[in-house]
């Protein structure tokens, strides 16, 4: 009888360490060359030059801090609805260079491992969407039995 | 919680996120917009492109993935692509002459991969003469006739 709440609470901690990590580790790879990134988001062919070069600046700090919202609390349902933005996004991106038969790498982490596009990444994306979506539901039921707890 | 704490959370978190982005736009020694003829790598038109390979032999580099490469490709060109850099890397040993200029292609002037890598083998290899062609295969597969 003691396995359940054990399992229910590490799946939770499970998931969200997992989604921290690896938009922590997307952001720094991405962070280290914001040109390389910028030329892979061009690849895509969905926004001008302009919005290229602002997204390679902005995206990677987002999953930076969004990993760190998820690993340290106080902002932590936030973190959740940007890594489902993040995700959503991922896969609106990849999933349409994919049925566009689009030749690029994915830039998902960076340029030093350049991945193509095709069903990993796209499949990777829709992986963490639905993760995202589970962390954020399981953060506000947390939030509500606390609340409720603390009333009484 | 509340969705407007939840939203209230998102927002702190994507407004703090602004003050590194602005400081790397400022600071960052790899900025967009930059890479474009650096690390030796030069953009050449289709025209001049054609017009070296015509007083010299030229090593084309098609920059696209390898089905892609197969199904056509600029005649003489070696497929050499970041996703499968490891594995075609030897046909590029093979083909290449140190004193020979490099042209690298992919599929358009936005695709990227092509300056991507030309950048690679300038890094890596420390070859001169390095170009990327701008127009990349739609401007050769449109000067045919």
């Amino acid at each position: 009888m003691e396995a359940k709440p054990a399992l229910a609470h590490f799946i939770p901690v499970a998931l969200r360490w997992t989604v921290a990590g690896v938009l922590g580790y997307a952001g720094v790879m991405k962070v280290l060359d914001p040109a390389q990134f910028s030329i892979d988001l061009d690849g895509y062919r969905l926004l001008p030059p302009v919005g290229t070069h602002l997204l390679a600046y902005y995206i990677p700090w987002v999953e930076i801090l969004c990993a760190a919202g998820l690993l340290l609390g106080p902002l932590r349902a936030g973190a959740w609805l940007i890594a489902i933005g993040l995700s959503f996004g991922f896969v609106v991106f990849l999933g349409s260079a994919w049925a566009r038969g689009l030749d690029v790498s994915c830039g998902c982490f960076g340029g030093s491992a350049a991945e193509p596009v095709g069903p990993l990444a796209v499949g990777r994306a829709m992986a963490l969407l639905s993760v995202s979506v589970l962390g954020l539901r399981w953060e506000r039921r947390t939030c509500r039995i606390k609340n409720r707890l603390a009333l009484k | 919680m509340s969705p407007t704490t939840v939203l209230r959370q998102t927002t702190a978190l994507l407004l703090l996120a602004l003050v590194p982005s602005l400081l790397a736009a400022w600071l960052h020694p790899k900025r967009p917009g930059q890479s474009t003829g650096s690390e030796g790598v030069q953009a050449i038109a289709l025209a001049d492109a054609l017009a070296m390979s015509d007083r010299q032999p030229v090593l084309w580099i098609d920059a696209r993935n390898a089905d892609v490469h197969h199904s056509d490709h600029i005649p003489g060109s070696i497929n050499l692509s970041l996703p499968a850099w490891e594995r075609q890397l030897m046909n590029f040993v093979e083909a290449w002459d140190p004193d020979q200029p490099i042209i690298v292609y992919c599929d358009s002037a936005r695709c990227g991969a092509a300056l991507s890598v030309a950048e690679r083998l300038v890094r890596e290899f420390e070859a001169t003469n390095v170009f990327y062609l701008t127009g990349g295969w739609e401007a050769w597969k449109q000067s045919q006739p």
